[in-house]
């Protein structure tokens, strides 16, 4: 039986084709003006790659904050529950995962699992973009690098210094003028890093989330993130081989398991 | 006729036992406890009620034994037992069916009793209602347990103080055994009016004056011809008092007779009390049914009543303690007095503490109009200090029904000894807290102004020392299923929301 | 603040004139009308309670009109008066917005919107001739005094603690004060008669919710539950007579019933949820709307706003005016769960029992905002009912339509997992 996850976020849309074996085929893409012509497009490009019909996909499962956006979906299910789902079928060497942090590109959830694996509790920032993805980019914008750049020059920070900015508007004219008193980048890198990993470990604490970490989404892509998370929670952090498309996963594990439950009544 | 009732007797009398009802309700609440259905319980019931009666009539081979066992009898225990308290604690419809009935058929009885004894009577003569102690229990039970199907808890709660005013004011005079019963008692009572106070009985008893019986509320022996009861426990402790504990010692029958049935009495007391706790203050105390006469005025002219401060509460209950004390302690003197009833210069009565108690002024007026009230004691009493004490605490009572609903009953002695088996009686009185809004509304229709239904929150046990189980409480709470009642551990009856 | 009678600052009232704001006012009231116009099942003389709250002509009365604010203030008192009893608590966004320019930014949307209101000259809070107001939350307890440069204004002082021995007799004397007060300005006696009758017709109203209620949480799908607050809502925030109202709403009872009945026995598919916390006032239906939108059921509610506020009857006993003073006293603050009081025990108890009685799958908690103290009650709430394993979701929102997408999100995770 063959299942598809399709995640379209905000900034991109994943997709991933699930059989009996496992993960068949996994995609991500930038996403243009219309998230769900994208989409359509990513999906249609998944499966020409992998080499499989239409109509051997038994269930297309919808997730995301465009989850509604597309119509060739079979069913919708939200983000958190996919994420809970995908970062339970990680294979994670450290033992259960009990708590998930995702950092997306405009938002950034931490979900609780309880022993069964499902969604116990959750807590999300999607009010504010300081403590997403997007914060980063646009500082790396200002410091005037590329992201990778941004990513392996945080890496390198040898003092710590505070961002005092709350807003994320506002971290930008404080770049500005911690560049002109002469701060090195790195620094400033390290600090942006720091302040959301002070974000997320204010989350994790607030529904009192237990080990095993997992960091999925784009932000775990980010190593200099990871780390300063890790240094945050003061706990190692288990980041799946392809965090990004983890929620797009659990989607398609979700279609399976319904699909399942059907057969079964 | 008299065999029927004869018949009716043997069957009935070991259920009058003080030693039936507790014992019965102590395994009934066991085996609630326990998580026995109704059905087994019931059985048990049964299998108990059959083995009491053949040990009970076995029992009366023994002499001895039987003079033990009449002396805690009192048909209205019987009917208790039998039709009352399955009344309340049974709950399919085909033994209410059956209890209804037998209801009934015991106002049919009492109906044909009546006409039976009329038939004795010679024309032209009227008195009330001629009938035996067994059909008058019968039929006051079975009236009471057709008004509780149908009624109501706080207008049920008000035919039964009605029902039990009538008894135990009028009941011995108004229902009289039989036709030669009446004219002994006609006989007896020109004498009554003027030696109210010697120990001779002018209380007409159920059967012989070797018996005494005694409730936990205040039905009044000096009522004309209360009857059915001896009195209130205060004059049974009296009583107690006045025992000569040397002549018992040398040995005297008579004065141990006494004793035994004084002590026997003390029994069927406790008996009762365990039962229901101080439930007989809020259901079927004449002298609290006659105070709330008071309480109707003042409802009537629309007078919101005075809630009591803490200090008022308790100088009540310690002037309670503190006057109850002094009464039992001159009592205490009859031993020793003299030819001419003095000692140490001051006369004392029989019953000093009746002699300042209000109800042996209300009640008696109740029942015999202005004729009742005996007279003021003269000058030649203690200090004048029963008649200053009587004119104080008669105003007391009438005062404090007429502004303050039952802050009398705080004072009360006759109360105090329910209320020291409120904790452990076989009623009480439970709350589910979770159901709770913390309205008040208990404790705003409270006649003894109890904060605690109100305040617990944790606990299931409600009951206080100075709840007299009235159940306002009850039927006033508006939560489904908060407040409740329990018999032996059954739940009774549930508060619940009325429209309207 | 009858005692502000010598209050040396008086301030002139001032109103704002804003057509463009009146408009958004307008608008909030209308989308929400036609979101709810758009339900299936709606009772047959739902358009009355419509008319009802979307009346804007508040400018001839056949009563004298008494403003109050929150559940703790008794209409009775009003009626025996011989006036009309509208709360005046609002829940429009545009008028919330008033509130920001004129008033503060960072207190409650509820409190914003309240004044909000009252600088509109037209609107129904300045058609009131008195406003009374209990000290519940600072925001209430600091716009006493706003008020009363305004209307003239009467606190009633709330006790710290629902502690009934403690304070029913100082909770009294206040109520016998407000009493006075609206004798003074209504000129005229209350009267033991027309206040029984008064609580009569409360009563009645109780025994109405209770009925609906119980009715919706056998069979919720009969009526939606915004139809419910509709029905409700109308009967305290709008001046209506209490008769007619009592007549309507027996109408949709009536209704209810019969659909329940034919809907028979079968157990709904849709999760069950109690909805608790800060109030929810038409036309701020915002999260009733996600929440039956994503496919919840709400069967019961401890809102002040909703069932609750109307659930507990005036207890009768004694029928003179201090004695059925004494009931209402006792109804509106005893028995009142809200969490200006220090003991949350009151709110928990309503919530476990509801959650038991219903057979709920779970609990939605929303909290308004800037609001300290359903911010500060929820944390104890969602310990206990965490231990009681009840789920629960906390939603804080305010009345500004922006947030509605990730309401929605939150409340569909929370529905997967129930």
């Amino acid at each position: 039986m063959i299942t598809a996850g399709v995640d379209i976020g905000s900034t991109t849309s994943k997709v991933v084709l699930l059989n009996d074996d496992g993960i068949m085929a996994r995609e991500v893409i930038v996403n243009g003006a219309l998230p769900a012509d994208s989409a359509w497009d990513l999906f249609q490009n998944t499966l020409i790659n992998a080499g499989i019909q239409r109509k051997a996909v038994a269930a297309v499962a919808m997730t995301g904050y465009g989850r509604r956006l597309a119509n060739f979906g079979d069913m919708i299910i939200t983000e958190i529950k996919s994420c809970g789902l995908g970062a339970v079928a990680q294979t994670c060497p450290a033992g259960q995962i009990y708590t998930v942090i995702d950092v997306g590109g405009q938002d950034t959830k931490v979900i609780s699992l309880n022993d069964d694996g499902d969604v116990e509790d959750f807590a999300m920032n999607d009010k504010c973009a300081a403590g997403t993805g997007r914060f980063l980019e646009m500082l790396a914008h200002k410091l005037g690098l590329t992201y990778p750049a941004f990513v392996e020059v945080a890496l390198q920070s040898t003092a710590m210094i505070q961002m005092n900015s709350t807003c994320a508007v506002f971290a930008e004219s404080e770049v500005v003028s911690l560049l002109a008193r002469g701060i090195d980048k790195a620094d400033i890198a390290a600090a942006a890093h720091e302040a959301i990993a002070q974000r997320i470990g204010t989350m994790v604490r607030r529904i009192g989330s237990k080990e095993v970490f997992c960091f999925t989404g784009g932000g775990a892509i980010n190593r200099a993130l990871a780390k300063t998370l890790e240094e945050a929670l003061n706990k190692k952090v288990f980041i799946p081989p392809s965090p990004q498309t983890v929620v797009a996963q659990g989607a398609a594990i979700a279609a399976r398991q319904k699909l399942e439950q059907g057969e079964k009544t | 006729m008299n065999v029927l009732f004869d018949a009716l007797e043997f069957f009935l009398r070991p259920f009058a036992s003080a030693l039936f009802l507790p014992s019965l309700l102590l395994i009934m609440a066991v085996m609630t406890g326990r998580g026995h259905s109704g059905k087994s319980r019931a059985a048990i019931a049964l299998w108990f009620a059959l083995v009491f009666h053949i040990a009970f009539d076995t029992a009366q081979l023994n002499p001895k034994a039987a003079l033990w066992l009449a002396r805690i009898e009192n048909p209205f225990m019987a009917f208790l037992a039998v039709l009352a308290i399955p009344a309340i604690l049974l709950r399919a419809g085909i033994w209410r069916r059956g209890l209804l009935a037998l209801s009934i058929a015991g106002i049919a009885l009492a109906g044909l009793e009546i006409t039976f004894q009329y038939k004795q009577v010679p024309s032209g003569q009227f008195i009330w209602f001629p009938m035996r102690p067994l059909a008058l229990a019968g039929a006051f039970m079975g009236l009471l347990v057709l008004a509780g199907q149908f009624l109501p808890l706080n207008l049920l709660r008000k035919t039964v103080r009605i029902a039990c005013l009538v008894l135990l004011l009028y009941g011995g005079f108004a229902f009289r055994q039989s036709w030669t019963d009446y004219t002994q008692a006609v006989e007896r009572r020109p004498h009554a009016r003027t030696d109210i106070m010697t120990i001779t009985e002018t209380v007409p008893v159920l059967r012989d004056d070797n018996r005494l019986s005694y409730a936990p509320a205040a039905p009044c022996r000096f009522s004309a011809d209360g009857g059915y009861f001896q009195g209130c426990n205060m004059e049974l402790a009296q009583r107690i008092m006045q025992m000569d504990f040397a002549k018992i010692r040398a040995g005297d029958t008579g004065e141990i007779s006494l004793a035994a049935k004084v002590l026997a009495a003390c029994l069927a007391l406790f008996a009762m009390c365990f039962v229901a706790g101080r439930w007989w203050c809020g259901w079927v105390c004449p002298l609290s049914t006659l105070g709330d006469g008071f309480d109707l005025i003042r409802r009537a002219i629309r007078l919101p009543h005075l809630k009591p401060a803490r200090t008022v509460k308790l100088s009540y209950l310690l002037s309670g303690i503190s006057l109850s004390s002094f009464g039992l302690l001159l009592a205490r003197a009859w031993p020793n007095l003299d030819a001419n009833g003095m000692m140490l210069g001051c006369k004392i009565p029989l019953y000093p503490f009746c002699k300042i108690c209000p109800g042996q002024q209300v009640c008696p007026i109740a029942s015999r109009g202005l004729a009742g009230i005996s007279p003021l004691p003269g000058a030649e009493w203690l200090f004048g200090f029963f008649r200053y004490g009587i004119v104080a605490l008669l105003l007391l009572f009438i005062v404090s029904f007429l502004t303050s609903r039952r802050l009398w009953c705080r004072f009360c002695p006759m109360g105090m000894l329910g209320g020291l088996f409120n904790g452990g009686a076989m009623v009480a009185l439970k709350k589910n807290p979770v159901k709770c809004n913390g309205c008040g509304a208990c404790n705003e229709v409270c006649p003894m102004d109890i904060h605690h239904v109100q305040a617990e929150r944790v606990k299931h046990e409600v009951t206080t020392y100075d709840c007299v189980l009235c159940l306002k409480c009850v039927a006033a709470c508006p939560q489904d299923a908060c407040l409740s009642v329990e018999l032996a551990h059954c739940a009774v009856c549930e508060s619940e929301f009325k429209p309207g | 603040m009858d005692e502000l009678i010598n209050e040396p600052y008086r301030l002139q009232p001032g109103f704002s004139d804003n057509p463009g704001n009146l408009k958004r006012q307008r608008f909030a009231e209308d989308a929400q009308v036609r979101l709810q116009a758009a339900l299936r099942e709606r009772p047959p003389n739902i358009g009355w309670f419509e008319d009802l709250m979307r009346n804007r002509d508040f400018s001839t009365k056949q009563r004298p009109r008494v403003g109050y604010l929150c559940n703790m203030i008794p209409q009775e008192l009003a009626w025996a008066l011989g006036a009309d009893a509208v709360r005046l608590d609002c829940g429009n966004a545009g008028a919330a917005l008033v509130g920001e320019e004129m008033l503060s930014g960072e207190i409650c949307p509820l409190a914003k919107a309240s004044f909000g209101v009252f600088m509109n000259k037209d609107s129904m809070a300045n058609s009131c001739d008195v406003v009374a107001l209990p000290t519940s939350c600072d925001a209430k307890k600091k716009l006493g005094q706003i008020l009363d440069d305004i209307k003239p204004a009467f606190m009633l002082a709330l006790p710290p603690e629902q502690d009934h021995r403690r304070y029913a007799d100082v909770t009294l004397q206040e109520m016998v004060r407000l009493v006075g007060f609206l004798e003074t300005h209504l000129k005229t006696k209350l009267k033991s008669g027309a206040l029984l009758a008064a609580v009569k017709l409360g009563r009645r109203r109780s025994a109405i919710v209770r009925k609906l209620q119980a009715i919706r949480m056998r069979t919720p799908r009969v009526m939606s539950f915004r139809d419910v607050m509709l029905v409700l809502q109308g009967s305290q925030f709008r001046p209506v007579a209490i008769s007619h109202w009592i007549t309507e709403a027996e109408k949709v009872v009536a209704w209810a019933d019969t659909a329940a009945q034919q809907a028979g026995t079968t157990k709904g598919l849709k999760p069950r949820l109690v909805l608790t916390g800060a109030p929810l006032i038409w036309p701020n239906y915002k999260v009733l709307n996600v929440l039956e939108e994503c496919g919840a059921e709400i069967v019961a509610d401890t809102l002040c706003t909703g069932e609750q506020s109307c659930f507990d009857p005036v207890v009768l006993d004694e029928t003179g005016v201090k004695p059925l003073l004494r009931a209402l006293t006792n109804r509106s603050v005893f028995a009142a769960i809200c969490p200006c009081f220090t003991s949350q025990t009151t709110r928990l108890n309503r919530i476990i029992s509801l959650v038991e009685e219903s057979a709920a799958d779970g609990v939605v908690n929303h909290s308004l905002r800037l609001c300290q103290l359903f911010d500060m009650e929820t944390y104890r709430i969602e310990k206990v009912l965490k231990a009681r394993k009840v789920a629960f979701l906390n939603i804080r929102t305010d009345y500004s339509l922006e947030d509605t997408e990730q309401l929605r999100v939150r409340i569909e995770a929370f529905l997967e997992t129930v």
